[in-house]
This record gives structure tokens, sequence and C-alpha cells, in this order.
């Protein structure tokens, strides 16, 4: 099967989805659940934290990936290597401060097969982050996850 | 009325040192066990001031202690007992714990002070200080190793599970390809998974399993390294040696041999491949005492940041190198540790050196 993006009238309202997670195979999971249940315009693939940021620190780079997606949706891992997904997290609401217009278009829903009280807790401290999301990515969570989405009117 | 020289006696009995003091804060009498305590003989404790048992910076709070204690005695008050510093004729500082019992009489007002050293008991104290934070830091790192291991664990299931789901939809679709990559994505998860319960286990055994010392060769363990390591190096292009003296030496073996193949593995799997000539080289040295090996590489490096955790369990500081547990150093250490050795390391862009030094034992 191939990923495709979705196009058409409907694209237009889709947002992009940043998915940020060391692990391919959890990569190539989530980026084929969202393309298959239509989710998003296009969906771009980070293989760590410290990728994630390079992006959201290149103006340049970013306008570009971002292009005229409505919102851009980060599914953040909370384990990965060098940057856990919580350090990534604390960045961004650094970076926020600074870029008034990036922040407006972010959103982050953390993304773990963590069961952990303490980081369904942790994660729930930022206003950055929407929502927890448990691995795999299923039907029901998907459903959850679009709800979600439409209460912020995307 | 018992006569003076019973009361003495009785005094001199207890375990407490006793000094009685008038209203200008002179010492009129002193029991044996203060005078041994404060080091003056009894004579010149008499007649000295009180604040000279004290160190000269609580020399004035002493007097506002006592001022305060005398001026109003309350029950509370007498049932307090303070702890302060004293000071020896010798100038050395002493931890005690005095109680004061203010005692009116015609003649004055005085205070009789019953002291105890507790420089033991302080002593004490700070070992269990030190131990509690040793135990509170063992916690801290048992606390990270289970949620470590318990997340390292499930994760390749949940994948395996979303996976598992994805071949259905495949198959329901017809596409056979997709599934068989799907498959093929499982059996490596799998295996890498199996890999990662024998090295868990390893690090339960290694905190528990007993020293197994005997006599091996360096030339075998040598060759031991080459069987296992010589492919694999290749296929990395990286250029691997590995020099010994001719030598036997008395170690653990399975620790020994387990500390080098983490080391050499690592050496080869994060190598740089922007770096034309590749090696890791393998050195080892002896002396009257110890057994020094360094295992040098110039691959990637190990950031900075991430020195002081580098033998932390569930480390893993480069994400572009897929394999790995986070358990090799961890695990080297322990092994190192457990023989009595040390392990130190350097790191830059250039690449690593890790040097472990053991004792080199009887053989």
């Amino acid at each position: 099967m191939t990923l495709r993006p979705v196009s058409g009238h409907i694209a237009e309202m889709l947002p992009l989805v940043l998915i940020v997670d060391d692990n391919e195979d959890d990569r190539y999971l989530t980026h084929r659940a969202i393309v298959r249940a239509e989710l998003a315009k296009t969906v771009v693939e980070l293989e760590h934290g410290v990728a994630a940021l390079d992006l959201m620190a290149d103006a340049e780079r970013w306008r570009e990936t971002v292009g005229d997606a409505p919102h851009v949706v980060a599914l953040l891992d909370i384990n990965m290597p060098m940057l856990s997904g919580f350090e990534v997290l604390e960045e961004i609401a650094k970076q926020r401060e600074t870029s008034p217009e990036f922040a407006e278009r972010l959103v982050v829903f953390i993304f773990s097969s963590s069961q952990n009280d303490t980081d369904r807790e942790r994660a729930g401290q930022s206003d950055l982050v929407r929502g927890y999301l448990p691995k795999p990515l299923d039907v029901d969570s998907l459903r959850k996850f679009v709800t979600q989405l439409e209460s912020m009117a995307i | 009325m018992l006569d003076a020289d019973l009361v003495t006696r009785a005094l001199d009995a207890a375990a407490s040192g006793m000094l009685l003091v008038d209203g200008s804060e002179t010492i009129v009498m002193a029991n044996r066990t203060a005078a041994e305590m404060f080091g003056y003989p009894r004579e010149t404790l008499v007649g000295m001031q009180i604040a000279e048992l004290l160190p000269r910076r609580l020399r004035t709070d002493h007097a506002e202690l006592r001022a305060a204690f005398v001026d109003t005695p309350t029950a509370r008050d007498l049932a307090r007992r303070r702890t302060v510093n004293a000071r020896r004729s010798d100038g050395v500082e002493f931890p005690v714990e005095i109680g004061l019992t203010p005692i009116e009489t015609d003649a004055g007002p005085f205070v009789m002070s019953t002291i105890l050293d507790i420089t033991e008991r302080v002593e004490v104290e700070r070992e269990m200080q030190i131990a509690m934070e040793d135990l509170e830091h063992r916690v801290q790192e048992l606390m990270h190793f289970s949620y470590s291991a318990s997340h390292d664990l499930k994760a390749p299931l949940t994948t395996i599970q979303g996976l598992a789901r994805a071949i259905t939809e495949d198959i329901d679709a017809g596409d056979t390809e997709e599934a068989q990559r799907n498959v093929g994505r499982i059996a490596a998860i799998a295996r890498n998974l199996g890999e990662l319960v024998e090295k868990l286990l390893g690090h339960a055994l290694s905190d528990r399993a007993d020293l197994r010392t005997e006599v091996i060769s360096l030339r075998e363990v040598r060759s031991t390294l080459l069987e296992q390591f010589a492919r694999p190096a290749v296929e990395a292009g990286v250029e691997l040696t590995i020099e010994f003296p001719e030598a036997d030496v008395h170690v653990d073996a399975t620790r020994f041999m387990q500390a080098l193949v983490n080391l050499v593995s690592n050496g080869i799997r994060f190598m740089d491949a922007q770096k034309d000539r590749r090696f890791v080289q393998v050195r080892g040295q002896l002396d009257a005492a110890s057994l020094v090996i360094e295992v040098e590489d110039n691959g990637r490096g190990i950031p900075t940041r991430y020195h002081d955790q580098v033998f932390g369990t569930f480390r893993r500081f480069h994400p572009e190198v897929k394999s790995g547990s986070g358990l090799g150093l961890a695990l080297v250490y322990k092994h190192v540790k457990r023989m009595s050795g040390d392990i130190t390391f350097m790191s830059s862009e250039q690449g690593t050196t890790f040097r472990i030094a053991i004792p080199r034992g009887r053989g």
C-alpha cells in the first residue's frame, strides 16, 4: 500500500501532522493510520526531538513545511533518546514565546505506549498539549483524536 | 543530711557531666565526668566561667541562653535540652546536649548543667544520613530502571500489535507485498526483544552473581574477540586491531569478556561514516598490580552533555544508530566495579577511548 496525501477541497482544512518518534515502525504505523483516516493534508516524519526543534527554529524551513496548513499537529513520543518528548515540549514552549505566529498554529498531542499516570499528568500540565494518545493508534483513539481536532474547530 | 563527700561521690558516679554555675556564671562545682569530658582537672574547672567551655563564636549565645533561662524558669524550659558545640581544653570542639536546671537559694540563683557528650550519636546520625542518601539514590536508579525496562519491553509489543492489525488490513486489501514487509518488521522486533530480555537478565544477575576468578590467557581473549568481531568490523568498514601482551591474568572471565565485548561492539556500532579511515583499537597493558585495557575508536563520540549519564541504564545518545538497548555500558560499569576495577573514558567528536583497570590478581 502506498501512503498518499489527501487532496481536493477538504485537504485545505486539514492540518499538517508532524510525527516525532525515534521508532521507525511506530512512525510507519502512525503515518499509515493518519493517511487511511484522511486526517492530514501532509504528514512529516521526524526521527527525534532535535530534528523537530531544528525544524521549528528554522523560520524559512518551517514556513516551507507548513505551507498554508491551518494548523500543525505534532504527535510527540515520550521515550526518545537524547531529548525526551517532555524536554522537546519545554523547548517548544520557549520558542513559542519568541514567535507568536508559530504558536497560533501549533498543537501537540503526546503519543506514547506509556500508561504511566505521571506521564499523563505531566502531559496535561502544558497548555500546548491537547491530548494524550495511547500507542498503537487504534480506531478508538483515532476517533478521540478526531473529536479533539474538531473541538479545536479545524 | 548527707555529708558533702557522699554527695560528691554520688555526683561523680553520674554518666553525665555536671556543672553547678552561680549567678555570675562561674563554675562552683564540677563532677568527675565533666572534668574528663572537658579535659581540665576538676580544681581548674571550678572557678572558670561557663562561657570558657564553649567555642568563642558561641559565647554570646550561651550567655543569652542562660540569662533567659534563669530569668524565666518555666516547666517547658526545664524539660528542654539543647544541642551545642562545646570546646575542650585542647581547643577541639565536640557536640554536647545540655540540660539546665535553675536552683534558687538564699545565696542567689544557681544553675545546674547536665552535659552529655553526643559525639558518637552525631557520628552515627551522620552515617545514617549518608546511608539514607545513598539508599534514596539507589531507589531512584531502580525506579528509573524498572520504568525504562517496562517501557522498553512494552513498546515493541505495542508495535507488534499495531503491525499485526496492519497485516490484517493488508490481507483484506489484497496487498500481500505490504503484508510481507510488515511480517518482516515483526520478526525483526521480536529478535531485538529477545536480545533485550537476555541483557536484562544479564543485568539482574550481574548484581548478585559471585565473582568467579580463573586464569585466562590474554591470547585466548584476543582470539575470542577477533572471532566475534572480525566480520562485523569489516562490514562496518572498521579496522579492528587488538594488541595484548603475552600473559595470563586472574580475573572473572565471564565479566571480563562481557565488558570487552560490549566496548568493542560499541566501538564498531558507533563508527563515524564521515571518517575515511575508521578504527577500533584494543590495547592491553600489564603492570605490577593491574591489567589496563584501552578500547579506542574514532567513532562519533558521546556528546559532552551526556557524559555524566554514560554508565546509567537505558541511556542512548545516538538516535540515528538503531540497535542498542541502552544497557551495554551500564553492564560494563557494573562488571568492572564488581571486579574491584575502575573505568574511565574520554570522548569527543574525534572518537572515544574507554580505559578499564582491574587488579590482575594472582596468575
